[in-house]
């Protein structure tokens, strides 16, 4: 059998100030197959967004490691970046650049051949239909637009995994329908996606298996369809809220 | 290592790409600080009765240094607006790259001392050219000179990349001029010369010696004009670069408080 693409393996993280200690992700596992959509769910403050950085190497985890095709990440940071594309919450595109060289300047960064660059942006291009915004400048463009360029910029050097966090917040809902065909689609290409929402029929449309966080711990790890047949084949969202029932009535 | 390079040089072209875009709106303000500090040291200053083996002294540090240390203020403000904080940046971006953390900034760094350079070079060559009869006495090297000059700027580089990191926005844009830059500023050898300061008060002419802008502006007056009225470069040259180092290990000290990175 296949080694998973990642392996997180209790993995915590504590951030402590003069006044606070706060313990965002207490011993959390999971691994995540190649080609897999994997969703994070969670209330807010349930440690989505943490877990989300530390995968995106924006921040050390206080103890635990993840490992790579096997490989923890921070023996070999250089490559595992290479094979990571992220897209934040909110876009960071930059601003002085038009859509295309965004792109052009993000396959640089990752050293791909300029010949090979030209052929991704131009087909990255198409397939986000970002065609008539080529030329244009990242504050010409909606919301939705900026957000299909994050995901070009995230798959230009052809990334093994791609984290998306929130990618769809504060989108039209016919825009939000478009990016999850664009998601869809990159499960067809063989990437692996760590999809971070509070969208719950994005999750339920979107991922293979759900992974609900609950104050930095794991609470259930499951493919949406089992899931929702253990529960009567009801929504996601549903599941979801009678799971967060269950877990106040517990606490 | 060499893969390293090419992403930064990557990073560097990105910059440049921007400079062109910004340069035309700051060559324009270089032009009218050169304008301006022309006519005040050419006519208006020695109309007030200011002597004039004082221009050239006092032009390399009102209208070079204060004018790099201006720019490094704005280099910290732009650099503010790239970090991290509620909304995620460009920066957030860059940190996801492969390129050590370290090479990172540095390119920041090396950055801002390109565009420093690029704009203030009207300003030198200008100023120096038009208040040609106040530089005739200058017994220095312009090779000293332009070593003393990349020095003076990777310094005020390091000193406001290190601001920008230690200081929240909001503390920094109300707090940051009052309570920490009018002491470097005031207590220099920007618009004072030192062996003057030191002649009248020998207390006040060691408090301006501790701190690095005085050896900026001195540094550079030995360098261009020569002679021994100045601080002498083998004081100037090792307190800038004992300054330096300081503000690199306040500024990796920073970084991984502020960011917190991997």
């Amino acid at each position: 059998m296949n080694a998973p693409l990642i392996e997180v393996k209790n993995l915590t993280k504590t951030y402590t100030n003069s006044r606070h200690t706060v313990h965002a992700l207490q011993g959390v596992s999971f691994s995540i197959e190649k080609g897999e959509i994997f969703g994070l769910l969670g209330v807010n403050g349930a440690g989505k967004t943490t877990l989300s950085s530390i995968l995106a190497t924006l921040h050390p985890a206080t103890s635990g490691d993840i490992l790579f095709n096997g490989t923890s990440i921070y023996t070999d940071l250089f490559t595992y970046r290479k094979s990571l594309g992220f897209c934040p919450q909110y876009q960071n595109l930059d601003p002085f650049l038009t859509v295309e060289e965004n792109l052009i300047f993000a396959g640089r960064y990752f050293l791909i051949p300029e010949d090979v660059i030209k052929e991704r942006v131009a087909s990255l291009i198409t397939q986000l239909e970002l065609t008539r915004y080529a030329t244009f400048n990242i504050d010409q463009l909606s919301g939705g637009n900026k957000q299909r360029v994050l995901i070009a910029r995230a798959l230009i050097h052809n990334p093994a995994l791609v984290l998306l966090d929130e990618p769809t917040v504060g989108l039209d809902p016919d825009i939000r329908k478009k990016l999850w065909e664009h998601i869809s689609h990159l499960r067809s290409m063989g990437i692996s996606v760590v999809l971070t929402t509070h969208y719950l029929d994005e999750a339920e449309a979107l991922s293979d298996r759900v992974c609900i966080l609950h104050k930095g711990k794991v609470l259930l790890i499951e493919s949406v369809a089992g899931l929702r047949e253990r529960h009567g084949n009801a929504k996601l969202e549903d599941v979801f809220l009678d799971i967060m029932k269950e877990q106040s009535a517990i606490e | 290592m060499h893969t390293y390079f090419l992403i930064m040089r990557a990073l560097l072209h990105r910059d440049l790409m921007a400079l062109r875009i910004k340069l035309p709106g700051l060559l324009i303000d270089s032009f009218i600080l050169l304008g301006i500090q022309v006519l005040n040291f050419g006519y208006f200053y020695p109309f007030l009765g200011l002597p004039t083996n004082y221009i050239a002294p006092l032009f390399i540090g009102t209208g070079i240094v204060e004018f790099l240390f201006q720019s490094g203020f704005a280099f910290a403000d732009e650099l503010m607006e790239k970090i991290p904080h509620k909304q995620t940046t460009v920066m957030e971006y860059h940190l996801t790259l492969p390129l050590p953390k370290w090479l990172l900034f540095t390119h920041y760094l090396i950055y801002f001392m390109i565009e420093k350079i690029i704009i203030t070079l009207p300003l030198i060559v200008g100023g120096i050219y038009l208040l040609r009869n106040r530089f005739a006495d200058a017994t220095g090297s312009f090779i000293i000179f332009a070593f003393m000059y990349l020095l003076v700027v990777f310094f005020i580089g390091i000193f406001f990349m290190m601001l920008a990191f230690m200081y929240e926005y909001q503390w920094f844009k109300d707090n940051v001029w009052s309570r920490r830059l009018s002491w470097f500023f005031n207590f220099s050898a920007i618009y004072l010369l030192w062996h003057v300061v030191n002649g009248f008060s020998p207390f006040f002419g060691t408090i301006l010696l501790c701190n690095p802008f005085t050896h900026a502006a001195e540094g550079l007056r030995t360098a261009l004009l020569g002679g021994s009225l100045y601080l002498p470069l083998s004081i100037t040259v090792p307190a800038l670069c004992i300054a330096s180092l300081i503000c690199i290990r306040l500024l990796k000290a920073a970084i991984i408080k502020r960011l917190d990175p991997v």
